[in-house]
């Protein structure tokens, strides 16, 4: 569904953000990037997103490749930024409404709405609140639902669970495990180890660009992750 | 998309804020342009009518016709230059008519501080709304992360960038022709003033279609701006600069620019070349008749005296003929020399008065070329033409000032014959005047002449407008989205 194939990107002051990384996200699958600050994570998602150009290499959505033909890949991808904002001054169902008209889902009644409020865990009074009144952790959640709205079969997140409080990240995995359930590719970036080995089926460890790991959860679900991590971390640095 | 902009806007404090500029500036300006023109309507009907009674019917020799300019009634939309164009023309006998201009002390604070007219509304205030409308519209989104989520679905950038220039545009125009609309009930409450005016509704909806087209170029140029930087506050402090060198800065320094690439003489040093060289004619005048008189001295005085008392009436009286016979080369030479010097006054000053005047168009044309590097300038010199209140104004006053002169001269003055000699001077009265004097008939500018001058204005302001699309569109389709 997502294939990452020797994706490269030296931006204009010459820092490398990529170098050749290369990976699949099968359907049904969560595959989660580790990395601290500045490791490249958010730039493969910036690339799949065509916010900005690869170097060199290639990124694809269900076969269409994300720089050459982004419109079309971008049919097939869901979005979940770090920090979802959305229009404060607009209600929960007029930012659902907006964002679902915007992935081409027209006429939804009440009941899509409600449903999809109940999905990712929000009241369905909360529909009618004006966004700036919610919570991050509502924030989140509305992210996730306006995701859903648009039901693709592959869904980007970029830090989600970062700045959430322990019981909106729990039901945050909960949700992501649903996803799974039903068949979403699911490429998540981030620093929580700790969540990472809760939810991932696999993860990617990056290191100044590079992928220099990816573990299986059969490799990870009986050990400490974070041990993982710091030794391939190491490894990469001695290389 | 479109309706979320608009949404959007119409729940923000920017549109609030607009509407009550909107509401209380148009329709007070409009107010304030109506309660002016109807005060100088009727100072010109006064001043016509009592002048018209007194010294219309009083046709002599010694009369100094004068013509006076009505108001016009399209000055309620920009009063431009209407507040320094003459308004009234004295005629004289030389052929040379002067002017003049009825300054109130009253005047001062509205001379000093400009009039706030629908040109005044539009060019500082709906400019500078327009601005603060549209500054964050995409680095506000970018910074807010939606810009990202939108662009995260299969939409393209170009549409994304219409939705804003058009929403914004849309939103803008909401509480701008409510104003209108308010604006136009004041006029139509006016004895003097209706919309429907055969003289007003042209020039009206012309007004009304160029002023949407520079809100339009101010939107387009607030979202290019808003797509080149990538934070709210930076947008906001990139549009007030450029709102103040294109709004501010650039209409009232060009024309010292041009001072600068091409001086011209002041007005005072060419009058006073004008009376050097009027002197030096006349003394040349004086010394060559006396000349002639010199040579004529064996006439009697009281004999030539007769002659031009009588010169009138030879035509039917042939028997007066004889006895002034020997008066006749004198008068022809006299005759001879003042034509001759009539033509000299004419020609040198006239070329002094030509030269200043070419020399002040190139000026004039200069300061008006780098101005237009503003679309606010062509705005204002498309708005003022169109209400008979720009440039031109004062080339088609001059226009009817001498076409006036020309019809008195030829119906007053030309009846009289004033003979100066050496002991005094002598009227003679050539044909009968008619009895009234003339009544001067203000042509303002005709539409066709206002748009052909305006042409170049229109060809400008619908360039700006394509060329801050085009950057815009250029600049978001390389901008970093990523809040």
């Amino acid at each position: 569904m997502i294939e990452i194939n020797e994706l490269t990107k030296r931006y204009e002051d010459g820092v490398l953000a990529l170098d050749h990384v290369s990976y699949k996200v099968e359907p049904g699958e969560i595959f989660c990037l580790l990395g601290a600050n500045g490791a490249g994570k958010t730039t493969t998602i910036n690339i799949m997103l065509d916010f900005i150009p690869p170097t060199s290499g290639s990124a694809t959505i269900n076969g269409h490749d994300c720089n050459k033909f982004p419109l079309e890949a971008k049919k097939y991808v869901s979005y979940v930024s770090e920090n979802v904002q959305l229009y404060g001054m607009f209600t929960a169902r007029q930012n659902l409404a907006f964002f679902a008209e915007l992935a081409g889902k027209k006429g939804l009644k009440k009941k899509d709405y409600d449903s999809v409020m109940r999905t990712v865990g929000l009241p369905e009074r909360a529909l009618r609140m004006r966004l700036k009144h919610y919570s991050k952790g509502m924030r989140q959640k509305l992210g996730i639902a306006i995701a859903l709205l648009k039901d693709p079969p592959a869904i980007l997140m970029d830090e989600p669970t970062s700045g959430l409080d322990p019981t909106s990240a729990k039901e945050f995995l909960d949700q992501l495990r649903r996803l799974r359930e039903r068949g979403k590719a699911i490429l998540i970036t981030t620093h929580d180890i700790f969540r990472a080995k809760m939810i991932a089926d696999r993860v990617g460890i990056m290191k100044q660009g590079r992928l220099v790991a990816i573990r299986k959860r059969q490799d990870f679900k009986h050990a400490d992750l974070e041990e993982i991590y710091m030794h391939e971390m190491e490894e990469a640095e001695t290389v | 998309m479109i309706k979320k902009e608009i949404v959007t806007k119409v729940l923000d404090l920017s549109f609030v804020i607009a509407s009550l500029l909107f509401l209380v500036l148009i329709p007070l300006g409009m107010y304030v342009s109506r309660k002016d023109y109807e005060q100088r309507l009727a100072n010109y009907n006064l001043e016509h009518q009592m002048y018209r009674q007194k010294y219309g019917k009083e046709v002599s020799s010694k009369v100094e016709v004068q013509g006076f300019r009505p108001p016009s009634v399209l000055s309620i939309f920009a009063s431009g230059l209407d507040h320094y164009i003459p308004d009234k023309v004295i005629t004289s006998r030389s052929g040379i008519f002067s002017t003049n201009k009825d300054v109130r002390a009253g005047d001062s604070p509205a001379l000093l501080f400009g009039r706030m007219d629908l040109l005044f509304n539009v060019c500082f205030v709906a400019s500078l709304v327009a601005l603060a409308f549209t500054f964050s519209s995409l680095s506000g989104e970018r910074q807010a992360g939606t810009l990202g989520l939108m662009l995260a679905n299969s939409i393209s950038r170009s549409h994304i960038l219409l939705s804003k220039i058009v929403g914004n545009y849309v939103s803008l125009l909401i509480p701008f022709v409510m104003s209108l609309l308010i604006a136009s009930i004041i006029l139509e409450l006016s004895q003097d003033i209706s919309i429907l005016l055969p003289q007003l509704y042209p020039s009206f909806l012309i007004i009304l279609v160029v002023t949407l087209a520079f809100i339009l170029t101010m939107v387009t140029l607030g979202v290019l701006i808003s797509g080149m930087t990538q934070k709210p506050i930076t947008s906001m402090t990139v549009s007030l600069f450029v709102w103040v060198i294109i709004v501010l800065a650039l209409p009232k320094v060009s024309p010292m620019l041009a001072r600068i690439i091409y001086p011209v003489e002041t007005e005072q040093v060419v009058n006073l070349r004008k009376h050097i060289a009027l002197d030096d004619l006349q003394k040349t005048y004086k010394l060559k008749s006396a000349e002639i008189h010199n040579k004529y001295q064996h006439i009697p005085e009281e004999l030539i005296l007769r002659y031009f008392a009588i010169k009138g009436f030879l035509m039917d009286h042939p028997e007066l003929r004889t006895e002034t016979q020997s008066v006749v080369p004198l008068d022809a030479e006299l005759t001879a020399l003042s034509k001759e010097n009539q033509e000299r006054i004419n020609n040198e000053i006239g070329q002094i008065v030509q030269n200043h005047k070419n020399k002040m168009n190139i000026q004039n044309a200069i300061a008006m070329n780098i101005s237009r590097l503003s679309p606010a300038s062509c705005y204002t010199y498309l708005v003022s033409g169109l209400s008979n209140t720009g440039t031109r104004e004062f080339d088609k006053f001059m226009e009817n000032a001498q076409e006036f002169q020309d019809e008195v001269k030829k119906a007053i003055y030309d009846n009289y014959e004033l003979r100066v000699w050496k002991s005094g001077s002598q009227v003679t009265t050539l044909r009968t005047p008619p009895d009234t004097v003339p009544d001067m008939h203000y042509h303002y500018a005709s539409m066709a002449e206002i748009l052909e001058a305006g042409l170049v204005d229109v060809i400008l302001s619908i360039g700006f407008t394509f060329l801050f699309f085009t950057l815009a569109f250029a600049t978001f389709n390389r901008y970093d989205v990523r809040p």
